[in-house]
Protein backbone atom coordinates (compact mmCIF):
# COMPACT_ATOMS: atom_id res chain seq x y z
CA UNK A 1 0.00 0.00 0.00
CA UNK A 2 1.51 3.37 -0.97
CA UNK A 3 1.54 6.27 1.46
CA UNK A 4 -1.30 8.45 0.09
CA UNK A 5 -3.64 5.43 0.05
CA UNK A 6 -2.67 4.56 3.62
CA UNK A 7 -3.22 8.15 4.74
CA UNK A 8 -6.59 8.32 2.98
CA UNK A 9 -7.64 5.07 4.61
CA UNK A 10 -6.59 6.33 8.03
CA UNK A 11 -8.49 9.58 7.55
CA UNK A 12 -11.57 7.66 6.37
CA UNK A 13 -11.57 5.37 9.40
CA UNK A 14 -15.28 6.00 9.86
CA UNK A 15 -16.04 4.27 6.53
CA UNK A 16 -14.39 0.98 7.48
CA UNK A 17 -17.12 -1.71 6.94
CA UNK A 18 -15.93 -3.77 9.95
CA UNK A 19 -16.12 -0.75 12.23
CA UNK A 20 -19.57 0.14 10.89
CA UNK A 21 -20.82 -3.40 11.50
CA UNK A 22 -19.39 -3.29 15.03
CA UNK A 23 -20.98 0.10 15.72
CA UNK A 24 -24.38 -1.50 15.19
CA UNK A 25 -23.81 -4.15 17.88
CA UNK A 26 -24.90 -3.55 21.51
CA UNK A 27 -21.29 -3.10 22.64
CA UNK A 28 -20.62 -0.85 19.68
CA UNK A 29 -23.60 1.32 20.56
CA UNK A 30 -22.36 1.76 24.12
CA UNK A 31 -18.99 2.73 22.69
CA UNK A 32 -20.65 5.26 20.37
CA UNK A 33 -22.47 6.83 23.29
CA UNK A 34 -19.26 6.99 25.33
CA UNK A 35 -17.37 8.58 22.46
CA UNK A 36 -20.17 11.12 22.04
CA UNK A 37 -19.98 11.90 25.77
CA UNK A 38 -16.28 12.64 25.37
CA UNK A 39 -16.58 14.67 22.18
CA UNK A 40 -19.73 16.73 22.60
CA UNK A 41 -19.22 20.29 23.82
CA UNK A 42 -20.24 20.91 27.45
CA UNK A 43 -23.37 22.91 26.70
CA UNK A 44 -24.86 20.13 24.53
CA UNK A 45 -24.09 17.13 26.73
CA UNK A 46 -26.88 17.53 29.27
CA UNK A 47 -29.61 17.40 26.64
CA UNK A 48 -28.13 15.24 23.89
CA UNK A 49 -26.67 12.35 25.90
CA UNK A 50 -29.91 11.12 27.54
CA UNK A 51 -31.75 11.42 24.22
CA UNK A 52 -28.94 9.64 22.41
CA UNK A 53 -28.99 6.79 24.93
CA UNK A 54 -32.71 6.34 24.34
CA UNK A 55 -32.27 6.62 20.57
CA UNK A 56 -29.62 3.90 20.58
CA UNK A 57 -32.10 1.57 22.28
CA UNK A 58 -35.25 2.69 20.46
CA UNK A 59 -34.13 4.01 17.04
CA UNK A 60 -37.70 3.79 15.72
CA UNK A 61 -38.74 6.44 18.27
CA UNK A 62 -36.27 9.00 16.87
CA UNK A 63 -38.86 11.65 15.99
CA UNK A 64 -40.67 11.34 19.34
CA UNK A 65 -37.41 11.62 21.27
CA UNK A 66 -36.26 14.64 19.31
CA UNK A 67 -39.68 16.28 19.69
CA UNK A 68 -39.40 15.75 23.44
CA UNK A 69 -35.97 17.35 23.28
CA UNK A 70 -37.52 20.27 21.37
CA UNK A 71 -39.81 20.98 24.32
CA UNK A 72 -36.77 21.09 26.55
CA UNK A 73 -35.02 23.45 24.12
CA UNK A 74 -38.04 25.75 24.25
CA UNK A 75 -38.18 25.64 28.04
CA UNK A 76 -34.45 26.36 28.18
CA UNK A 77 -34.84 29.40 25.93
CA UNK A 78 -37.59 30.73 28.17
CA UNK A 79 -35.95 29.85 31.46
CA UNK A 80 -34.97 33.50 32.01
CA UNK A 81 -38.63 34.48 31.94
CA UNK A 82 -39.47 31.50 34.16
CA UNK A 83 -36.95 32.63 36.78
CA UNK A 84 -38.60 36.05 36.96
CA UNK A 85 -42.25 35.08 36.64
CA UNK A 86 -42.41 31.49 37.90
CA UNK A 87 -43.21 28.24 36.11
CA UNK A 88 -46.90 28.79 35.27
CA UNK A 89 -46.51 32.02 33.26
CA UNK A 90 -43.48 30.42 31.59
CA UNK A 91 -45.69 27.49 30.61
CA UNK A 92 -48.08 30.01 29.05
CA UNK A 93 -45.11 31.42 27.09
CA UNK A 94 -44.27 27.93 25.86
CA UNK A 95 -47.86 27.33 24.82
CA UNK A 96 -47.87 30.60 22.89
CA UNK A 97 -44.78 29.61 20.90
CA UNK A 98 -46.13 26.09 20.31
CA UNK A 99 -49.39 27.71 19.20
CA UNK A 100 -47.53 29.74 16.58
CA UNK A 101 -45.81 26.59 15.33
CA UNK A 102 -49.12 24.72 15.28
CA UNK A 103 -50.74 27.38 13.10
CA UNK A 104 -47.84 27.21 10.62
CA UNK A 105 -47.96 23.41 10.69
CA UNK A 106 -51.67 23.40 9.86
CA UNK A 107 -51.05 25.83 7.03
CA UNK A 108 -48.33 23.52 5.66
CA UNK A 109 -50.35 20.33 6.07
CA UNK A 110 -53.49 21.78 4.49
CA UNK A 111 -51.58 23.90 1.99
CA UNK A 112 -53.88 23.08 -0.95
CA UNK A 113 -56.90 24.27 1.03
CA UNK A 114 -55.41 27.70 1.73
CA UNK A 115 -56.76 30.71 -0.18
CA UNK A 116 -55.08 31.08 -3.57
CA UNK A 117 -53.39 34.36 -2.66
CA UNK A 118 -51.67 32.66 0.30
CA UNK A 119 -50.67 29.68 -1.84
CA UNK A 120 -49.10 32.13 -4.26
CA UNK A 121 -46.86 33.91 -1.77
CA UNK A 122 -46.76 31.69 1.34
CA UNK A 123 -43.22 32.50 2.46
CA UNK A 124 -43.71 36.25 2.04
CA UNK A 125 -46.90 36.08 4.08
CA UNK A 126 -45.16 33.98 6.71
CA UNK A 127 -42.34 36.50 7.06
CA UNK A 128 -44.65 39.50 7.18
CA UNK A 129 -46.77 37.78 9.85
CA UNK A 130 -43.94 36.55 12.04
CA UNK A 131 -41.60 39.52 11.80
CA UNK A 132 -44.60 41.86 11.99
CA UNK A 133 -45.72 40.18 15.21
CA UNK A 134 -42.22 40.39 16.64
CA UNK A 135 -42.21 44.10 15.77
CA UNK A 136 -45.51 44.51 17.63
CA UNK A 137 -44.10 42.61 20.59
CA UNK A 138 -41.27 45.15 20.72
CA UNK A 139 -43.63 48.10 20.28
CA UNK A 140 -46.22 46.98 22.82
CA UNK A 141 -44.28 47.82 26.02
CA UNK A 142 -43.84 51.40 24.69
CA UNK A 143 -47.63 51.78 24.49
CA UNK A 144 -48.79 49.63 27.39
CA UNK A 145 -46.48 49.56 30.40
CA UNK A 146 -45.83 45.93 31.32
CA UNK A 147 -45.03 44.79 34.84
CA UNK A 148 -41.90 42.66 34.82
CA UNK A 149 -43.04 39.17 35.72
CA UNK A 150 -46.68 39.65 34.69
CA UNK A 151 -48.33 37.16 32.36
CA UNK A 152 -48.42 39.62 29.46
CA UNK A 153 -44.74 40.43 30.01
CA UNK A 154 -43.88 36.72 29.83
CA UNK A 155 -45.89 36.27 26.65
CA UNK A 156 -44.29 39.28 24.97
CA UNK A 157 -40.80 38.23 26.11
CA UNK A 158 -41.33 34.65 24.92
CA UNK A 159 -42.45 35.85 21.54
CA UNK A 160 -39.50 38.20 21.12
CA UNK A 161 -36.98 35.62 22.28
CA UNK A 162 -38.09 32.61 20.29
CA UNK A 163 -40.04 33.61 17.18
CA UNK A 164 -37.11 35.18 15.24
CA UNK A 165 -35.30 31.85 15.68
CA UNK A 166 -38.26 30.07 14.09
CA UNK A 167 -38.83 32.21 11.01
CA UNK A 168 -36.66 30.34 8.51
CA UNK A 169 -37.48 26.97 10.06
CA UNK A 170 -41.18 27.70 9.62
CA UNK A 171 -40.27 28.67 6.06
CA UNK A 172 -39.00 25.13 5.45
CA UNK A 173 -42.26 23.82 6.92
CA UNK A 174 -44.20 25.92 4.42
CA UNK A 175 -41.98 24.75 1.55
CA UNK A 176 -42.81 21.16 2.55
CA UNK A 177 -46.48 22.15 2.41
CA UNK A 178 -46.04 23.68 -1.02
CA UNK A 179 -44.32 20.57 -2.34
CA UNK A 180 -47.06 18.38 -0.86
CA UNK A 181 -44.72 16.42 1.40
CA UNK A 182 -46.24 17.82 4.61
CA UNK A 183 -49.75 16.62 3.77
CA UNK A 184 -49.49 13.41 5.80
CA UNK A 185 -47.05 14.62 8.42
CA UNK A 186 -47.60 15.06 12.14
CA UNK A 187 -46.84 18.09 14.28
CA UNK A 188 -43.90 16.34 15.92
CA UNK A 189 -42.35 15.69 12.48
CA UNK A 190 -41.81 19.43 12.29
CA UNK A 191 -41.43 20.38 15.93
CA UNK A 192 -38.08 18.63 16.28
CA UNK A 193 -36.27 20.66 13.60
CA UNK A 194 -37.93 23.94 14.58
CA UNK A 195 -36.44 23.69 18.07
CA UNK A 196 -33.45 21.45 17.37
CA UNK A 197 -31.56 19.74 20.15
CA UNK A 198 -28.46 19.90 17.96
CA UNK A 199 -28.49 23.69 18.18
CA UNK A 200 -28.04 26.29 15.50
CA UNK A 201 -28.43 29.92 14.65
CA UNK A 202 -31.22 31.63 12.73
CA UNK A 203 -29.97 29.51 9.82
CA UNK A 204 -31.47 26.03 10.09
CA UNK A 205 -28.59 23.54 10.02
CA UNK A 206 -30.06 20.38 8.54
CA UNK A 207 -32.70 22.49 6.74
CA UNK A 208 -36.22 21.20 7.31
CA UNK A 209 -38.73 18.41 6.87
CA UNK A 210 -37.92 17.28 3.32
CA UNK A 211 -34.15 17.16 3.64
CA UNK A 212 -34.27 15.42 7.02
CA UNK A 213 -36.71 12.85 5.66
CA UNK A 214 -34.45 12.15 2.69
CA UNK A 215 -31.31 11.82 4.81
CA UNK A 216 -32.75 9.61 7.56
CA UNK A 217 -30.67 6.44 8.08
CA UNK A 218 -33.00 3.51 8.67
CA UNK A 219 -31.22 0.29 9.58
CA UNK A 220 -28.97 -0.12 12.60
CA UNK A 221 -25.97 -0.40 10.30
CA UNK A 222 -26.84 2.74 8.38
CA UNK A 223 -27.31 4.59 11.64
CA UNK A 224 -23.95 3.31 12.91
CA UNK A 225 -22.21 4.54 9.76
CA UNK A 226 -23.75 8.01 10.05
CA UNK A 227 -22.94 8.19 13.75
CA UNK A 228 -19.30 7.37 13.06
CA UNK A 229 -19.24 10.21 10.53
CA UNK A 230 -20.75 12.42 13.23
CA UNK A 231 -18.07 11.47 15.75
CA UNK A 232 -15.43 12.27 13.15
CA UNK A 233 -16.90 15.75 12.71
CA UNK A 234 -16.98 16.32 16.47
CA UNK A 235 -13.31 15.29 16.70
CA UNK A 236 -12.47 17.60 13.80
CA UNK A 237 -14.27 20.45 15.57
CA UNK A 238 -11.92 20.07 18.54
CA UNK A 239 -8.86 19.97 16.29
CA UNK A 240 -9.99 23.17 14.55
CA UNK A 241 -10.70 24.75 17.92
CA UNK A 242 -7.07 24.17 18.90
CA UNK A 243 -5.88 25.55 15.55
CA UNK A 244 -8.10 28.60 15.94
CA UNK A 245 -6.77 29.36 19.42
CA UNK A 246 -3.21 28.96 18.21
CA UNK A 247 -3.88 31.29 15.30
CA UNK A 248 -5.51 33.97 17.42
CA UNK A 249 -2.93 33.77 20.23
CA UNK A 250 0.20 33.21 18.14
CA UNK A 251 -0.56 35.59 15.28
CA UNK A 252 -3.09 38.09 16.59
CA UNK A 253 -1.84 38.13 20.21
CA UNK A 254 -5.29 37.56 21.67
CA UNK A 255 -5.12 36.56 25.35
CA UNK A 256 -5.60 32.82 25.81
CA UNK A 257 -5.25 31.44 29.32
CA UNK A 258 -4.18 27.99 28.07
CA UNK A 259 -1.79 29.04 25.33
CA UNK A 260 -0.21 32.27 26.53
CA UNK A 261 2.04 30.39 28.97
CA UNK A 262 2.96 27.85 26.32
CA UNK A 263 3.93 30.58 23.85
CA UNK A 264 5.66 32.58 26.59
CA UNK A 265 3.61 35.66 25.65
CA UNK A 266 5.19 35.61 22.18
CA UNK A 267 3.09 36.47 19.12
CA UNK A 268 3.51 37.94 15.66
CA UNK A 269 1.63 41.16 16.45
CA UNK A 270 -0.56 40.92 13.38
CA UNK A 271 -3.78 42.76 14.26
CA UNK A 272 -7.19 41.25 13.65
CA UNK A 273 -8.98 42.73 10.66
CA UNK A 274 -11.37 44.64 12.93
CA UNK A 275 -8.47 46.22 14.83
CA UNK A 276 -6.66 47.10 11.61
CA UNK A 277 -9.79 48.75 10.19
CA UNK A 278 -10.38 50.63 13.45
CA UNK A 279 -6.81 51.93 13.21
CA UNK A 280 -7.75 53.32 9.78
CA UNK A 281 -5.08 51.28 8.02
CA UNK A 282 -2.55 53.70 9.46
CA UNK A 283 0.10 53.38 12.08
CA UNK A 284 3.08 51.08 12.07
CA UNK A 285 1.65 48.60 9.61
CA UNK A 286 2.79 48.64 6.01
CA UNK A 287 0.56 47.44 3.17
CA UNK A 288 2.12 43.95 3.12
CA UNK A 289 1.23 43.38 6.78
CA UNK A 290 -2.33 44.49 6.07
CA UNK A 291 -2.60 41.85 3.36
CA UNK A 292 -1.32 39.25 5.83
CA UNK A 293 -3.94 40.39 8.32
CA UNK A 294 -6.62 40.03 5.63
CA UNK A 295 -5.51 36.48 4.77
CA UNK A 296 -5.37 35.44 8.41
CA UNK A 297 -8.87 36.80 8.92
CA UNK A 298 -10.20 34.64 6.08
CA UNK A 299 -8.64 31.56 7.68
CA UNK A 300 -9.98 32.56 11.10
CA UNK A 301 -13.58 33.07 9.96
CA UNK A 302 -13.45 29.80 8.06
CA UNK A 303 -12.23 28.03 11.18
CA UNK A 304 -14.95 29.73 13.25
CA UNK A 305 -17.62 28.51 10.91
CA UNK A 306 -16.14 25.02 10.61
CA UNK A 307 -15.96 24.62 14.40
CA UNK A 308 -19.48 25.85 14.96
CA UNK A 309 -20.91 23.83 12.06
CA UNK A 310 -19.04 20.62 12.86
CA UNK A 311 -20.35 20.60 16.44
CA UNK A 312 -23.91 21.08 15.19
CA UNK A 313 -23.79 18.70 12.23
CA UNK A 314 -21.79 16.15 14.26
CA UNK A 315 -24.57 16.19 16.88
CA UNK A 316 -27.26 15.90 14.22
CA UNK A 317 -25.51 12.90 12.65
CA UNK A 318 -25.48 11.16 16.03
CA UNK A 319 -29.24 10.86 15.58
CA UNK A 320 -28.79 9.10 12.26
CA UNK A 321 -29.32 11.89 9.73
CA UNK A 322 -26.94 11.61 6.80
CA UNK A 323 -26.67 15.37 6.30
CA UNK A 324 -23.98 17.36 4.52
CA UNK A 325 -21.28 19.16 6.43
CA UNK A 326 -21.80 22.88 6.84
CA UNK A 327 -18.19 23.69 5.91
CA UNK A 328 -16.15 21.47 3.61
CA UNK A 329 -12.62 22.62 2.73
CA UNK A 330 -13.64 26.01 1.30
CA UNK A 331 -10.06 27.28 1.35
CA UNK A 332 -9.24 24.72 -1.35
CA UNK A 333 -12.05 25.91 -3.64
CA UNK A 334 -10.95 26.88 -7.12
CA UNK A 335 -13.93 29.06 -8.04
CA UNK A 336 -16.06 31.64 -6.26
CA UNK A 337 -19.09 29.43 -6.77
CA UNK A 338 -17.32 26.42 -5.30
CA UNK A 339 -16.24 28.41 -2.24
CA UNK A 340 -19.79 29.65 -1.73
CA UNK A 341 -21.03 26.04 -1.83
CA UNK A 342 -18.47 24.83 0.67
CA UNK A 343 -18.11 27.74 3.08
CA UNK A 344 -21.53 27.95 4.78
CA UNK A 345 -23.63 25.28 3.12
CA UNK A 346 -26.85 25.69 5.10
CA UNK A 347 -26.94 29.46 4.69
CA UNK A 348 -26.32 29.05 0.97
CA UNK A 349 -29.10 26.48 0.82
CA UNK A 350 -31.44 28.87 2.62
CA UNK A 351 -30.73 31.55 0.04
CA UNK A 352 -31.09 29.07 -2.81
CA UNK A 353 -34.40 27.63 -1.63
CA UNK A 354 -36.07 30.86 -0.52
CA UNK A 355 -34.70 33.33 -3.05
CA UNK A 356 -32.84 31.70 -5.91
CA UNK A 357 -35.33 29.04 -7.03
CA UNK A 358 -38.47 31.18 -6.62
CA UNK A 359 -36.88 33.87 -8.81
CA UNK A 360 -35.39 31.41 -11.26
CA UNK A 361 -38.68 29.61 -11.78
CA UNK A 362 -40.83 32.66 -12.32
CA UNK A 363 -38.78 35.28 -14.14
CA UNK A 364 -37.05 35.69 -17.51
CA UNK A 365 -37.65 32.13 -18.60
CA UNK A 366 -36.77 32.94 -22.20
CA UNK A 367 -33.43 34.53 -21.41
CA UNK A 368 -31.24 31.91 -19.67
CA UNK A 369 -28.43 34.29 -18.68
CA UNK A 370 -30.73 37.03 -17.44
CA UNK A 371 -32.65 34.35 -15.60
CA UNK A 372 -29.53 33.19 -13.76
CA UNK A 373 -28.45 36.78 -13.12
CA UNK A 374 -31.82 37.72 -11.62
CA UNK A 375 -31.89 34.58 -9.45
CA UNK A 376 -28.30 35.02 -8.28
CA UNK A 377 -28.83 38.65 -7.35
CA UNK A 378 -32.09 37.72 -5.61
CA UNK A 379 -30.24 35.15 -3.49
CA UNK A 380 -26.70 36.34 -2.86
CA UNK A 381 -27.67 39.99 -3.14
CA UNK A 382 -31.22 40.74 -1.96
CA UNK A 383 -31.75 37.59 0.13
CA UNK A 384 -28.41 37.93 1.83
CA UNK A 385 -29.15 41.58 2.59
CA UNK A 386 -32.63 40.81 3.93
CA UNK A 387 -31.42 37.96 6.15
CA UNK A 388 -28.76 40.10 7.79
CA UNK A 389 -30.91 43.20 8.14
CA UNK A 390 -33.60 41.22 9.93
CA UNK A 391 -31.02 39.44 12.08
CA UNK A 392 -29.25 42.67 13.01
CA UNK A 393 -32.36 44.86 12.96
CA UNK A 394 -31.61 46.60 16.25
CA UNK A 395 -27.99 47.42 15.52
CA UNK A 396 -28.84 48.60 12.00
CA UNK A 397 -32.01 50.62 12.44
CA UNK A 398 -32.23 51.55 16.12
CA UNK A 399 -29.13 53.78 15.96
CA UNK A 400 -28.66 57.41 14.78
CA UNK A 401 -29.56 57.87 11.06
CA UNK A 402 -25.95 58.44 10.00
CA UNK A 403 -24.90 55.11 11.45
CA UNK A 404 -27.89 53.37 9.91
CA UNK A 405 -26.86 54.72 6.50
CA UNK A 406 -23.26 53.63 7.03
CA UNK A 407 -24.22 50.10 8.13
CA UNK A 408 -26.71 49.74 5.30
CA UNK A 409 -24.09 50.88 2.79
CA UNK A 410 -21.61 48.26 4.07
CA UNK A 411 -24.13 45.46 3.83
CA UNK A 412 -25.39 46.64 0.44
CA UNK A 413 -21.91 46.78 -1.05
CA UNK A 414 -21.02 43.37 0.40
CA UNK A 415 -24.20 41.76 -0.98
CA UNK A 416 -23.79 43.40 -4.38
CA UNK A 417 -20.17 42.30 -4.74
CA UNK A 418 -20.98 38.79 -3.60
CA UNK A 419 -23.87 38.49 -6.04
CA UNK A 420 -21.83 39.80 -8.96
CA UNK A 421 -18.86 37.58 -8.09
CA UNK A 422 -20.97 34.44 -7.92
CA UNK A 423 -22.80 35.30 -11.14
CA UNK A 424 -19.49 35.80 -12.96
CA UNK A 425 -18.24 32.51 -11.54
CA UNK A 426 -21.41 30.71 -12.66
CA UNK A 427 -20.97 31.95 -16.21
CA UNK A 428 -17.36 30.85 -16.20
CA UNK A 429 -18.25 27.39 -14.93
CA UNK A 430 -20.99 27.08 -17.51
CA UNK A 431 -18.56 27.89 -20.31
CA UNK A 432 -16.17 25.28 -19.03
CA UNK A 433 -18.81 22.56 -18.91
CA UNK A 434 -18.64 19.87 -21.53
CA UNK A 435 -15.03 20.74 -22.41
CA UNK A 436 -12.34 18.17 -21.65
CA UNK A 437 -10.54 18.58 -18.33
CA UNK A 438 -7.23 20.46 -18.41
CA UNK A 439 -4.32 18.04 -18.78
CA UNK A 440 -2.54 17.13 -15.58
CA UNK A 441 1.12 18.04 -15.44
CA UNK A 442 3.63 20.43 -14.02
CA UNK A 443 1.43 23.45 -14.65
CA UNK A 444 -1.77 21.92 -13.39
CA UNK A 445 -0.78 22.42 -9.75
CA UNK A 446 0.23 26.01 -10.46
CA UNK A 447 -3.05 26.71 -12.25
CA UNK A 448 -4.90 25.29 -9.30
CA UNK A 449 -2.91 27.39 -6.84
CA UNK A 450 -3.58 30.51 -8.89
CA UNK A 451 -7.31 29.74 -8.90
CA UNK A 452 -7.33 29.18 -5.13
CA UNK A 453 -5.44 32.46 -4.58
CA UNK A 454 -8.03 34.31 -6.68
CA UNK A 455 -10.84 32.90 -4.56
CA UNK A 456 -9.05 33.88 -1.34
CA UNK A 457 -8.47 37.37 -2.67
CA UNK A 458 -12.11 37.94 -3.58
CA UNK A 459 -13.60 36.65 -0.34
CA UNK A 460 -10.98 38.30 1.87
CA UNK A 461 -11.59 41.64 0.16
CA UNK A 462 -15.38 41.59 0.38
CA UNK A 463 -15.14 40.53 4.02
CA UNK A 464 -13.80 44.02 4.76
CA UNK A 465 -17.41 45.18 4.41
CA UNK A 466 -18.93 42.53 6.63
CA UNK A 467 -16.45 42.05 9.46
CA UNK A 468 -17.86 42.80 12.90
CA UNK A 469 -18.29 44.96 14.91
CA UNK A 470 -20.98 46.94 13.14
CA UNK A 471 -19.59 50.11 14.69
CA UNK A 472 -16.83 50.11 12.06
CA UNK A 473 -18.12 52.66 9.59
CA UNK A 474 -18.29 52.51 5.80
CA UNK A 475 -15.60 55.20 5.54
CA UNK A 476 -13.24 53.32 7.92
CA UNK A 477 -13.59 50.19 5.85
CA UNK A 478 -13.08 52.15 2.63
CA UNK A 479 -9.90 53.74 4.03
CA UNK A 480 -8.59 50.33 5.00
CA UNK A 481 -9.27 49.02 1.50
CA UNK A 482 -7.34 51.93 -0.02
CA UNK A 483 -4.47 51.42 2.40
CA UNK A 484 -4.12 47.86 1.08
CA UNK A 485 -3.19 49.45 -2.22
CA UNK A 486 -0.73 51.73 -0.46
CA UNK A 487 -3.03 54.76 -0.88
CA UNK B 1 -43.32 8.13 -23.72
CA UNK B 2 -42.18 5.34 -21.39
CA UNK B 3 -39.72 5.46 -18.55
CA UNK B 4 -36.92 3.88 -20.56
CA UNK B 5 -37.16 6.51 -23.28
CA UNK B 6 -37.26 9.28 -20.69
CA UNK B 7 -34.23 7.77 -19.05
CA UNK B 8 -32.28 7.71 -22.31
CA UNK B 9 -33.12 11.35 -23.03
CA UNK B 10 -32.13 12.32 -19.52
CA UNK B 11 -28.84 10.42 -19.72
CA UNK B 12 -27.99 12.06 -23.04
CA UNK B 13 -28.62 15.44 -21.47
CA UNK B 14 -26.64 14.65 -18.31
CA UNK B 15 -23.66 13.72 -20.46
CA UNK B 16 -23.57 17.28 -21.77
CA UNK B 17 -23.50 18.87 -18.32
CA UNK B 18 -21.46 16.48 -16.21
CA UNK B 19 -18.11 17.66 -14.92
CA UNK B 20 -15.27 17.18 -17.40
CA UNK B 21 -13.35 14.89 -15.04
CA UNK B 22 -16.28 12.56 -14.34
CA UNK B 23 -18.08 9.93 -16.42
CA UNK B 24 -21.75 9.11 -16.33
CA UNK B 25 -20.93 5.38 -16.55
CA UNK B 26 -19.35 5.56 -13.09
CA UNK B 27 -22.66 6.47 -11.52
CA UNK B 28 -24.56 3.83 -9.58
CA UNK B 29 -28.33 3.46 -9.94
CA UNK B 30 -29.50 5.56 -6.96
CA UNK B 31 -26.36 7.57 -6.38
CA UNK B 32 -26.76 11.27 -5.70
CA UNK B 33 -25.67 13.29 -8.72
CA UNK B 34 -24.16 16.19 -6.79
CA UNK B 35 -22.70 14.11 -3.98
CA UNK B 36 -21.08 11.74 -6.46
CA UNK B 37 -19.32 14.73 -7.98
CA UNK B 38 -20.88 14.08 -11.38
CA UNK B 39 -22.53 17.48 -11.54
CA UNK B 40 -22.22 20.64 -9.48
CA UNK B 41 -25.09 22.56 -7.93
CA UNK B 42 -25.14 24.95 -10.88
CA UNK B 43 -25.99 22.02 -13.13
CA UNK B 44 -29.23 21.56 -11.17
CA UNK B 45 -30.41 24.76 -12.84
CA UNK B 46 -29.70 23.28 -16.21
CA UNK B 47 -31.62 20.15 -15.26
CA UNK B 48 -34.58 22.36 -14.30
CA UNK B 49 -34.39 24.23 -17.61
CA UNK B 50 -34.15 20.88 -19.45
CA UNK B 51 -37.19 19.43 -17.65
CA UNK B 52 -39.19 22.59 -18.33
CA UNK B 53 -38.30 22.67 -22.01
CA UNK B 54 -38.32 18.96 -22.87
CA UNK B 55 -41.05 17.59 -20.63
CA UNK B 56 -43.11 20.68 -19.84
CA UNK B 57 -42.52 20.31 -16.11
CA UNK B 58 -43.85 23.41 -14.38
CA UNK B 59 -42.09 24.02 -11.06
CA UNK B 60 -43.67 27.41 -10.48
CA UNK B 61 -46.58 26.01 -8.45
CA UNK B 62 -44.77 23.32 -6.46
CA UNK B 63 -41.32 24.90 -6.17
CA UNK B 64 -38.14 22.88 -6.44
CA UNK B 65 -37.04 20.25 -3.98
CA UNK B 66 -33.31 19.81 -4.70
CA UNK B 67 -33.61 16.31 -3.23
CA UNK B 68 -35.98 15.32 -6.03
CA UNK B 69 -33.36 16.25 -8.59
CA UNK B 70 -30.69 14.37 -6.67
CA UNK B 71 -30.67 11.08 -8.57
CA UNK B 72 -31.84 9.67 -11.87
CA UNK B 73 -34.79 7.55 -10.61
CA UNK B 74 -36.26 10.48 -8.66
CA UNK B 75 -35.95 12.78 -11.69
CA UNK B 76 -37.76 10.15 -13.75
CA UNK B 77 -40.47 9.96 -11.06
CA UNK B 78 -40.81 13.72 -11.24
CA UNK B 79 -41.21 13.60 -15.03
CA UNK B 80 -43.88 10.92 -14.70
CA UNK B 81 -45.78 12.93 -12.07
CA UNK B 82 -45.86 15.97 -14.30
CA UNK B 83 -46.63 14.21 -17.57
CA UNK B 84 -49.23 11.78 -16.20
Amino acid sequence: MNLPVAVRRALDWHEDPRLIAWAATPVGRVAMWTAAALLLPNKSRLLILPLLALFLVFPERRTDLLALGALWVLFDRLSGAARVAGPLPALAGMLLVLGVLWVVFRAARDFRKLPKWIQRYPVVILHVSLYGSVGLAYALPRVVPLDRGSLLWVLVTSFRKVVPFLVWRCGYMILAGKRGSAAKSRFRDHLFYCLPVWGGTLTPFGKGHDYLQQTRAKTREEIGAVQLAGLKLLALAWIWTAAQRLLRAGLNGEPDPGLSGLLGGWHLEVPTLARAIAAGGKGELFAGALWVCLGIELIAITLDLAIHGHFIIGSLRLFGFRVFRNTYKPLLATSLLDFWNRFYYYFKELLVEFFFFPTYLTTFRRWPRVRIFAATMAAAGAGNLYYHLMRDFGETFLVPPGETASRLACRLLYSLLLGLGIFASMLREQKRRGKPASPAGRWAALRRLRAIAGVWLFYALIHIWSVKPATLGFADRGRFFLSLLGL
Amino acid sequence: MNREENRNRLLRFLETICRPDRRLDDLEQNENLVRSGLIDSLALLEIIAFLEAEFGVDFSTTGVDPGQLGNIPSILDLIEQHTA
